[in-house]
C-alpha cells in the first residue's frame, strides 16, 4: 500500500477508491457469470427453462414463456384425434399473438383464414380422426413486459392462455 | 426513439464492461485487446440498430453516442467522483525499491510489464527506478531516482 509521502504530489493514487473499484469489479464478473448460467437455462429466452407446455385436450401448446423481442420462436400447436373427426381443424388465435407479435410463418398453410372481432380463425385439412400438428413461427415486434395470447379450437374446451415475457 | 435508448443503454453496457475488464494501453493494445474492444462493439451495433438499415437510424445511433460521450466529458470534469468512475485513479505499483503487490493486482499488471516500460524508458538497470505507476489510460509511468 502507498504511503502518503511517496510522490503524493504527482501521482493522487486513491487506493480506497480503487479497492472499492476492486470489489465492485469481481461482484460484476460474479454477475455476469451468474446470469451467462440463468442464460444457458433459458431465464432469458431460448433455453429448456423458457419452453413451456400447456394441456387442455384436444389440444397441446409448446411455446416460449420468455421470449425476445425481434426473434423468432416456433409455437407448436397439437390437436388430438377427436378434433379432427370432420377432416379439418379451426384454430382460434387472439391477444399478443396478434397486436404484439407476427406470424411469421405457419407450417403447413392453413386452408382458410377468417378474421372476427376477437382475433382470427385458422382452419386446416387434416385426416380425419388423426392427430394433427400445427407449427406457428412467432416474432414479437418490440416493446417488453408481459403479454397475453389465446389459442383455442372450435367446439373444444376452453382456449389456452399463453402467457410470455418480452425481453427487450 | 427506440434507438436513442438502445444507443444509451448500450453506451451505458459498454462503458461498464469496458471499465470492468480492466486498464488497457489504448496506443499500445495486443491483438487480445484488440479481440475484446471488436466483439464489444460490434455485438452492440447490432443491438441499437435493430432492422431499421437505414442511413437516417445509423446517424440517430451514432448522434446519441456522440452525445453520451459529450456529456460523460463534461460530467467527468465536473465531477471528481464521476471522473474516479469512468477512468480510474493512477496506481502506484513500485516504489522506491519495493513492489507493492496489492496495487498491481488491482490493475493486473505484471512485473515484466513494468520493467518492459522501463527498457523503454531507456532504463538498463531497475535500481535507476524510483516509482512505477499504472495511469487512467494503463500505461506505465517510470519515475527515475
Amino acid at each position: 500500500m502507498a504511503e502518503p509521502e511517496r510522490g503524493e504530489n504527482i501521482i493522487y493514487e486513491n487506493v480506497p477508491f480503487e479497492r472499492r473499484w476492486m470489489r465492485f469489479e469481481r461482484s460484476m464478473w460474479l454477475v455476469l457469470s451468474l446470469s451467462l448460467l440463468a442464460a444457458s437455462f433459458g431465464v432469458f429466452g431460448r433455453g429448456a427453462h423458457a419452453r413451456q407446455t400447456q394441456r387442455s385436450a384436444p389440444l397441446t401448446v409448446e411455446y416460449d414463456s420468455v421470449v425476445r423481442s425481434r426473434t423468432q420462436t416456433p409455437i407448436v400447436v397439437k390437436v388430438d384425434g377427436s378434433a379432427t373427426q370432420a377432416g379439418h381443424v379451426r384454430l382460434l388465435l387472439s391477444g399478443a399473438l396478434l397486436d404484439k407479435a407476427r406470424l411469421l410463418d405457419i407450417v403447413p398453410k392453413p386452408a382458410s383464414e377468417e378474421v372476427f372481432e376477437q382475433g382470427v380463425a385458422l382452419t386446416f385439412k387434416t385426416l380425419p380422426g388423426k392427430p394433427a400438428s400445427m407449427t406457428l413461427v412467432q416474432k414479437v415486434e418490440g416493446g417488453m413486459g408481459r403479454v397475453q395470447s389465446h389459442l383455442g379450437v372450435d367446439h373444444g374446451s376452453s382456449p389456452l392462455t399463453l402467457n410470455q415475457l418480452i425481453l427487450p | 426513439m427506440e434507438t436513442v435508448f438502445r444507443a444509451i443503454a448500450a453506451y451505458m453496457v459498454l462503458l461498464v464492461m469496458l471499465r470492468i475488464t480492466g486498464r488497457r494501453q489504448g496506443k499500445r493494445m495486443t491483438s487480445f485487446e484488440i479481440l475484446l474492444i471488436f466483439l464489444l462493439g460490434g455485438q452492440m451495433t447490432q443491438s441499437i440498430l435493430g432492422e431499421d438499415r437505414s442511413f437516417v437510424n445509423a446517424f440517430i445511433g451514432v448522434s446519441t453516442v456522440a452525445l453520451m460521450h459529450a456529456l460523460f466529458a463534461t460530467w467527468k470534469q465536473r465531477s471528481e467522483l464521476v471522473e474516479r468512475l469512468v477512468d480510474g485513479t493512477p496506481i502506484l505499483v513500485y516504489a522506491d525499491g519495493r513492489w507493492i503487490e496489492e496495487s498491481m493486482d488491482m490493475v493486473r499488471v505484471q512485473r515484466e510489464d513494468v520493467r518492459a516500460s522501463a527498457r523503454g524508458e531507456g532504463i538498463d538497470d531497475f535500481e535507476k527506478v524510483r516509482y512505477a505507476i499504472v495511469e487512467r489510460n494503463g500505461s506505465i509511468s517510470i519515475i527515475k531516482k
